[in-house]
């Protein structure tokens, strides 16, 4: 029955779910890529003159890891706040909260299971295509190169298993800290943005400065700047993206866009 | 007579320590009987919603103490309060609260899933109180497939199925039509009449007011007046509503 509840309320949502699904798709194939080509031993060893790329798809794994984990939590809460009402009638009806706890992650796990071995598939693809591509470019040809790389999925698996663990766990306590009133009486449509023009002001502009910074260290800096370049760039991403998009989004909004049938999940 | 449920100086207060606090309640006392059917009107702001809420366990009193079914329910927390909303009261609402992916009958059902009763006896339970309400050709109907009137019965039959000490009922019949509302509220007559079901109903609707026994006005977070209908019919007792609603609102 549990698992009937479950599954029901990824039903229930399937629209809004897809949106976050997809994304989870392409976040774990890039990301197993990424693995596929830095792990490969073999391929790595007889084709010495990549050995550097090894470093770059590592932190490209390490960079889209963190892009991922943001995008997860932001994506979980935003459904979280759409289910808050069912979740409601559950307690009312007499659900203890370690049942609410298991629904959640039960629908959190589902989810992610399924997109994350999805994401392997097309991983799998990806990873053979940007193989092959890269050793045409490099003048040489493909040894021993494994797309379907037993490491590599273990990696992605684990990694996206742990991701998702995170953000049922955040779920469930802000889930739980509410009091149930205000969950019954929750509309299903996510929070309003608040309006702080001066802040999204501060942030772009330190957004773009980070940008700069890691793009101007990546060139000059060498190895050392590919670490540093990871870290401003995911920052400054951070930073413009949360303004601009918010910016976007209260123009849409102001625009009426948003009542012409369009979900602002899918916007956002 | 036992009380089924006893209320003794309930205030709630709303507002933090920098905000202007406003007194909801302001010691509300009164007590149900079992098997009977208590009515509670009053304006919009009147207190009856905050009166409800509190003895439907979704808020808390800051002070005074409800007793339902022997149980001290200001003192319940966490699993005991799960427990407790399982398996002693039953709620419908005016806007029916079922989960439109779920058919009628696991609508029924969830009450007693959630608290992990054997399927064998689900299933039992959800056949006798569908045929007690008349549900029993829609129970595998979705809620958008039904008409109104038979989504209140759903709920009703939800808020039953774990056989309830009292049913409470938040303007139930404010979203059916005038046929559904009667039907509605026949069969909750039927209920309190035959199976000795306690019941609680908010409302301010006065057509919905007259087939309780007893209904007690809230004014200003204090119970102003209260009327008996006694032996009276019901239009004679739909008549004395109407005309303490008159004097009341003045």
């Amino acid at each position: 029955m549990l698992i009937k509840l479950a599954l029901n309320g990824i039903k229930s949502r399937w629209k809004d779910y897809l949106v976050l699904f997809s994304g989870l798709v392409i976040a774990s194939a890039i990301f197993y890529m990424f693995e596929a080509l830095a792990t490969n031993q073999n391929f790595i060893k007889q084709n010495t003159t990549i050995g550097a790329a090894v470093i770059i798809f590592q932190l490209g794994s390490i960079l889209l890891a963190i892009i991922t984990l943001v995008y997860i939590l932001y994506a979980n809460s935003f459904l979280m706040t759409m289910r808050q009402r069912t979740y409601a009638t559950y307690m009312m009806l007499g659900a203890k909260s370690g049942k609410i706890g298991q629904l959640i992650f039960m629908e959190t796990l589902i989810i992610g299971i399924v997109a994350t071995l999805l994401g392997i598939v097309v991983g799998t693809g990806l990873a053979y295509g940007v193989g092959t591509l890269l050793m045409q470019r490099m003048g040489g040809t493909i040894h021993n190169f494994q797309p379907l790389y037993p490491l590599a999925i273990f990696i992605t698996l684990a990694f996206f298993m742990v991701l998702f663990l995170i953000a049922a766990i955040i779920n469930r306590r802000q889930l739980l800290k509410q009091p149930i009133l205000k969950l019954l009486h929750s509309s299903n449509t996510p929070t309003a943005i608040k309006h702080r023009p001066v802040v999204w002001l501060i942030e772009a502009i330190v957004g773009v400065l980070l940008l700069a910074t890691g793009y101007w260290a990546m060139i000059h800096l060498g190895v050392l700047g590919l670490v540093l370049a990871l870290i401003t760039i995911v920052l400054g991403s951070y930073f413009v993206f949360n303004a601009l998009a918010i910016w976007v989004l209260s123009l849409l909004r102001n625009a009426k866009l948003a009542s012409k049938g369009l979900n602002k999940f899918t916007i956002a | 007579m036992d009380n089924i449920v006893t209320v003794n100086q309930v205030t709630k207060t709303y507002g933090g320590q920098n905000e202007k606090s406003y007194q909801a309640l302001k010691g509300i006392s009164f007590d149900v009987q079992k098997g009977e059917f208590v009515g509670i009107m009053g304006a919009s702001g009147s207190g009856k919603t905050t009166l409800l809420n509190i003895l439907s366990t979704l808020d808390t009193a800051s002070s005074g103490q409800v007793t339902i079914d022997n149980q001290e329910i200001t003192q319940l927390k966490g699993n005991e309060l799960a427990d407790f909303r399982a398996k002693e009261i039953g709620f419908i609402f005016q806007d029916f609260n079922l989960l439109e992916n779920l058919t009628a009958r696991e609508n029924i059902a969830l009450p007693l899933s959630l608290q992990n009763v054997a399927a064998a006896k689900i299933n039992a339970a959800v056949s006798k109180i569908a045929q007690r309400l008349a549900i029993t050709e829609i129970l595998d109907s979705y809620p958008t497939q039904i008409s109104g009137g038979q989504k209140q019965r759903v709920a009703a039959a939800r808020a039953l199925v774990s056989e309830p000490a009292i049913l409470f009922g938040d303007e139930p019949t404010g979203a059916l039509d005038s046929k559904s509302a009667r039907d509605l509220l026949e069969t909750m007559d039927d209920l309190n009449k035959n199976d000795q079901v306690s019941i609680l109903l908010v409302t301010h609707d006065p057509f919905s007011a007259s087939y309780c026994q007893r209904i007690l006005f809230i004014k200003d977070g204090v119970i102003s007046t209260q009327l008996q209908r006694g032996n009276q019919d019901r239009p004679t007792f739909y008549q004395e509503i109407l005309t303490t609603l008159g004097t009341f609102e003045q």
